[in-house]
């Protein structure tokens, strides 16, 4: 989001998900869809059928590659200098959008400066995708008009990570694809309403709207409503919060809705800060490996059982219906909230969520124009300034958030850590179909459980074989941080010297192999994409 | 018809009706009962459709004995029939009002959501199947090119069991779909063609062309088009029209010497 924020202004998917169906061409970067974010995949489909073109860039073989004019299989970590070699490419054969360019946006000088040296050639030797399908990805792309670009946490979970969006803010920039209908840069969302998380200020640095917490007017502005002299300091993120518990510098955590033991980088040190604290209580609707270690543990309801909205990956905000009353002694967050709050002696005196919805649109300029009863089961998309503002598919129309879209010139840098003699292989970590992130609410149903009932690691049928490896053996993974064991899954979808893990198993805990050191400077978002791991068949 | 739900719920003909009603500009299913009677007047006959027979299927394994009444289509009715042979439903305990129905190959004449699927894209008619096309059509193709054909549209398959779950007669607590001995669990896309056509095998004498499958497939399978295929060959085979009659069917005749009784299935809810 920090990347999308300092090009755009707006850190949020441009367009509406039903646009990308008349996009001229797509092209999905770091996104297995179909097994992520299966609706939007519909979309995809639909639009190829009717005669867009598709690029698949993934260093997996996905499903949606099947479907591709081109797909690549680029190295892990290579993100970078493949958008810049297709820049490269576009600028070389004058197919970039020089009007727009020359209106809407800034410091294409340097952009073109340093895209220069990242010859086919050159981008080869680093990404592993030949001269000849990066020319015809570069071709599809800024000839189909317009051209829609999705990516997912392929682009965004590395050391790089705002360094891979800026690259894709450029290249869409490039062909003059921001703030046209069907085009746009999408960054889909891994959770339901990790989108309205953000936008209600669940990040440590600013309040509903993204109003910064270091602006004077703005927490004077809060401060008056909610009656309380409110601080300029912004808070700690997660990744900067665990050396602040080893250190002893943060006592108590209250964790709502997360399950980080299972779902954060480096399963042992994360175990050994969170042991590290005083007093833990994690808010959460089933026993999580977190939960699990907590000192208290309060019920939360889940979205069946309670009022409120959900704002999507397309900045849609919609209501939710309570369909059943809280099972046991469950309540929804909001009240949990209001009670902790007043028993901290903040009183807290909402009646229901609808009164907390209309305080935040009062504060809040991008939902000003919201209230539930115009959100009816449709939603609106934000910005909805007023009452009669019909919300807005997508952004930067007439001029960027920002004023004008911002070129920021890249240079590649490689990942953290790359395979040595010791680590020979890459790892890469995600998700599969049938469960949701660390499975504590698929794990538990039948029909999901059905589908996957236990971790893996896909190996290419070459390494395995080499290995003396067969389907379903037992392999023990190790990496600097630690060891863990998956029962092998051969597939061409890696390959050779790549190994897959998904992250939803907590008796194969993925993440005791990666890194929490490796974080993007700027979005402290750890690189879950790319380690370093040896490999071993299990012997007894 | 609204004035006779209200008799059937206050002489306690039945004790709820299935019907739809507009909730923010949207037709839903709605469940209406003598307790909220006022609701009656939302209630609405409009393009909407959904297997409310699925939903009656489902309240009747909780509790054998309600009387339930529905809005039924032509093919509501159809699932109704297929219904009560497989003994999911007792006749007795459910009064329907019939209502205006969609075309299909039964009926070229209706009202619904459902009046012709979208026009397909140039590429789908180059490398899959057209959802608009007749058996025949298909059938125009080499075999290899049908293949090549379905392939591609299965492959496309997210596996969300979207056409499982709205059909009006897949009501086994056990699914085939999910055996690991038929198709291999936990790959996308699922292991084809099996999947589809594991599917497909038990649509017939089942499948009573709703089209519902094909409407909730998120990536334009032609579903409808693969178990009309099948349901030809059932037509032929044993001169039987699914959904026609609530006589029993050839597929569940168990021959003189067994003297099983076929019963409803029990649900995993009313075995806890």
């Amino acid at each position: 989001m920090a990347g999308l924020a300092a090009a755009f202004g707006s850190g949020a998917m441009t367009n509406a998900i039903a646009e990308i169906e008349d996009a001229g061409c797509i092209f999905v970067i770091g996104s297995n869809t179909t097994a992520c974010h299966p609706l939007i995949s519909r979309r995809i489909f639909r639009a190829k059928e009717k005669g867009a073109r598709l690029i698949v860039a993934d260093p997996r073989n996905i499903q949606l590659s099947r479907f591709a004019d081109v797909a690549v299989q680029q190295r892990l970590g290579s993100d970078v200098a493949l958008l810049n070699g297709m820049m490269h490419i576009i600028i070389k054969n004058g197919w970039q959008a020089k009007d727009y360019i020359a209106d809407r946006t800034e410091d294409y000088e340097q952009l073109e400066k340093t895209v220069a040296a990242y010859t086919p050639e050159r981008v080869q030797t680093i990404t592993g995708v030949a001269p000849a399908d990066l020319k015809r990805m570069a071709k599809l792309y800024a000839t189909s008009q317009p051209g829609s670009l999705l990516y997912a946490m392929g682009i965004t979970q590395h050391t790089t990570g705002v360094d891979n969006v800026k690259s894709c803010c450029n290249l869409a920039m490039l062909c003059g694809y921001v703030g046209v209908y069907g085009g746009g840069v999408n960054p889909l969302r891994g959770q339901n309403n990790v989108q309205g998380a953000c936008d209600m200020g669940g990040l440590p640095d600013v309040f509903p709207g993204y109003q910064k917490v270091s602006d004077p007017e703005v927490v004077e502005k809060f401060s008056k409503a909610w009656d309380r002299k409110l601080s300029f300091k912004p808070g700690l993120t997660i990744t900067d919060m665990v050396p602040a518990m080893l250190a002893g510098k943060l006592k108590g955590l209250l964790i709502i809705g997360e399950n980080p033991k299972l779902s954060d980088p480096d399963w042992n040190h994360l175990s050994h800060a969170l042991k590290n604290l005083e007093f833990l209580v994690v808010q959460e609707l089933f026993l999580s490996e977190t939960a699990q270690v907590a000192d208290v543990v309060l019920a939360a309801a889940s979205s069946a059982e309670k009022e409120g909205t959900f704002t999507n990956t397309e900045r849609r905000c919609m209501r939710i219906h309570k369909a059943i009353e809280p099972i046991g002694q469950s309540l929804p967050d909001w009240e949990i909230i209001r009670r902790l709050s007043t028993a901290m002696g903040y009183k807290m005196d909402y009646s229901d969520p609808e009164e907390i919805f209309d305080e935040m649109t009062a504060l809040t300029k991008s939902y000003a124009g919201m209230n539930y009863q115009r959100l009816g089961i449709d939603g609106l998309q934000w910005p909805c300034p007023d009452h009669d503002h019909p919300g807005t598919p997508y952004l930067h129309k007439h001029q960027f958030t920002r004023g004008k879209g911002k070129f920021h010139a890249i240079e590649y840098q490689d990942p953290a850590e790359l395979p040595d003699e010791q680590y020979p292989y890459f790892l890469t970590t995600g998700r599969m179909f049938a469960h949701f992130h660390t499975g504590t609410m698929t794990r538990v149903s039948p029909h999901l459980d059905i589908e996957q009932t236990t971790g893996y690691v896909s190996i290419n049928p070459k390494d395995a074989g080499s290995l003396g490896v067969k389907q379903g053996d037992m392999l023990v993974l190790s990496s600097r941080r630690g060891r863990m064991e998956a029962p092998a899954r051969l597939s061409e979808s890696v390959e050779p010297g790549t190994l897959f893990l998904p992250i939803h198993f907590g008796e194969n805990p993925t993440n005791v192999l990666t890194n929490a050191e490796a974080v993007d400077p700027l979005a402290k978002i750890p690189e879950f994409k790319v380690s370093a791991v040896k490999v071993e068949k299990l012997t007894a | 018809m609204n004035t006779k739900v209200k008799h059937w719920l206050e002489d306690e003909t039945i004790d709820i009706f299935l019907g739809y009603k507009i909730v923010d500009g949207h037709p839903l299913p709605h469940c209406f009962t003598k307790e909220r009677i006022e609701e009656l007047e939302d209630l609405i006959v409009g393009q909407a459709r959904y297997s409310l027979e699925k939903i009656a299927t489902h309240i009747t394994t909780v509790n054998p004995d309600i009387k339930i009444g529905m809005l039924a289509r032509d093919c509501n009715q159809r699932a109704l029939n297929v219904l009560f042979i497989w003994n999911q439903l007792n006749p007795e305990n459910i009064e329907t009002i019939n209502i205006n129905c969609c075309p299909s190959n039964l009926k070229e004449h209706g009202d619904c959501s459902y009046l012709e699927p979208e026009t397909a894209g140039v590429y789908k008619k180059q490398v899959g199947v057209d959802n608009n096309l007749q058996p025949e059509d298909v059938e125009k193709h080499d075999q290899p090119q049908r293949l090549t054909r379905w392939m591609y549209e299965f492959q496309k398959c997210i596996k969300c069991y979207g056409c499982r779950n709205i059909c009006p007669v897949c009501f086994c607590t056990e699914c085939s779909l999910e055996h690991k001995e038929l198709v291999d669990p936990g790959t996308l896309p699922p292991e084809i063609p099996i999947f589809h056509l594991v599917r497909a095998v038990h649509m017939a004498g089942r499948c009573i062309d709703c089209g519902l499958c094909e409407d909730a497939c998120p990536v334009d399978i032609p579903l409808r088009l693969l178990y009309r295929k099948v349901n030809e060959i059932v037509v032929n085979v044993f001169d039987y029209q699914t959904g026609a009659s609530a006589q029993q069917s050839p597929f569940n005749i168990l021959g003189d010497t067994v003297t099983l009784e076929p019963k409803p299935l029990e649900s995993v809810e009313t075995q806890n």
